[in-house]
């Protein structure tokens, strides 16, 4: 049997670089992002021993950032929580020629303009082999919240590409309506 | 169904995963089939996703960051791995070692003592043997991390471990990522654990006392369960260097 120790050692190979992404995509701040993965993982130490398949490791990663992110945003208060609305239904037309001539920090930075409760989904969806199932797993959503979900990010990210106006590193422009409470 | 509900169900089809979108897709994907606009629209979809995932998926993490989370672990989460049902036998045994050790500590001195001469006369396999179980199992627990073995050795100084071992220079030379303080039936033992690019965490114990079964000047070569072991001696102290690394690796690091 194979220390906690190692087996950690391996965890942090296998997925420090997927985590982080998914951070950043989140965070879309390098020195956040490498705090939330640290912290993550740090977190994952702690209850390792009880984690016996590696896959239940990979989804707890993921659900502890996830959470770790919601709750310092929370507490920052920056970033008020928007409610869904009504559902961008149109859906902009992006040649893949256009995607497929951007780079990787472009493409990342257009995926953390979308709006936050769609990018998360959409960056699992997007960044990892994750299911529909999982994705609502370690988001704590409904599956059928997961697809509306990555329906409007999905259709946001094209519209940001589609808009060269928008400029990729401004602050977000497309804002749902919040909810009244 | 018509096109644009076929493109809302399409939209966030992934290949090979059809599950949550149900007989809808079923439908669209039909649709499609028959529908070269919609056939089209499809593949540039598929295609716009698969050219996102790729570009995602390049983004390099920071060089940094891997070691960060692992040397930068906080010391207290390496704990022991005990069993809820085995606890209290696992208590009772250290209660069990404690009165022993408290016992025998009465008339410890700091001199290196020869494991033959003492009163259970342990020997230096026993020791081995738990000290490479220890490591087997995780059940240890680093009192101090640091990533400079100057201050690890500060450290074990203070705190009355074994602080004049003679580490051998390769060995010295990797970076360090913590270090525990124990007492083996009553002998004064160090744990310095070190990291390599290799083998991964690399454990040395040194042990205050002079095993008379132990070669000087060579280094014995033991394995335990998936852990391969060098054990040495050398000025009044036993070694035991613990590694999941070849024979040639782990006297390469002993310095033999």
């Amino acid at each position: 049997m194979n220390s906690p120790v190692f087996d950690f050692t391996t965890v942090v190979d296998d997925h420090y670089g997927d985590v982080y992404r998914f951070a950043l995509s989140l965070a879309r701040d390098d020195s956040e992002a490498a705090d939330l993965t640290q912290e993550a993982f740090w977190r994952l130490a702690k209850v390792l021993s009880q984690i016996r398949d590696p896959r239940k490791a990979k989804s707890w990663l993921f659900t502890t950032l996830h959470r770790e992110f919601l709750s310092r945003r929370r507490r920052a208060d920056r970033f008020p929580h928007d409610e869904l609305t009504e559902a961008e239904t149109r859906l902009p037309v992006v040649d893949s020629d256009v995607v497929e001539a951007l780079d990787a920090r472009t493409a990342l930075d257009a995926l953390g303009r979308v709006e936050e409760v769609f990018r998360a989904p959409l960056s699992l969806f997007y960044l990892e082999d994750f299911s529909y199932a999982e994705i609502a797993e370690v988001l704590d959503i409904p599956l059928g919240t997961v697809m509306s979900r990555l329906f409007r990010g999905k259709a946001q990210l094209k519209q940001l590409l589609a808009e060269p106006m928008n400029g990729l590193n401004e602050a977000p422009i497309i804002r749902f309506p919040r909810k009244a409470a | 169904m018509d096109t644009e509900h076929a493109k809302s169900v399409l939209l966030t089809y992934r290949l090979g995963e059809a599950a949550p979108l149900g007989s809808e897709l079923a439908e669209a994907l039909a649709l499609a089939e028959r529908n070269f606009d919609l056939a089209a629209w499809l593949e540039q979809e598929l295609r716009f996703d698969r050219s996102m995932r790729q570009l995602l998926r390049a983004v390099p993490a920071p060089a940094g960051l891997r070691a960060s989370i692992v040397l930068g672990r906080p010391a207290d989460i390496v704990r022991p791995r005990w069993s809820r049902p085995s606890l209290l036998a696992v208590a009772a045994a250290v209660i069990g070692v404690l009165g022993f050790v408290i016992l025998r500590s009465v008339n410890s001195t700091d001199k290196p003592v020869p494991l033959a001469q003492s009163a259970a006369a342990p020997s230096f396999d026993a020791f081995h043997q738990e000290m490479a179980t220890l490591i087997a199992e995780g059940r240890y627990s680093l009192q101090e991390t640091s990533t400079s073995l100057a201050e690890l050795k500060r450290y074990i100084r203070q705190n009355r471990g074994v602080a004049d071992a003679a580490i051998p220079s390769r060995l010295a030379a990797l970076p360090t990522y913590g270090c525990q303080i124990l007492n083996w039936r009553g002998q004064r033992v160090t744990l310095i654990c070190f990291t390599s690019a290799q083998l991964g965490f690399v454990h040395l114990f040194v042990l205050d006392a002079d095993s008379q079964s132990l070669p000087v000047g060579s280094t014995e070569m033991v394995k335990v369960s998936d852990w391969n072991t060098a054990r040495w001696r050398a000025e009044g102290k036993s070694y035991l260097l613990v590694a999941q690394g070849t024979d040639a690796q782990l006297r390469s690091l002993a310095g033999t």
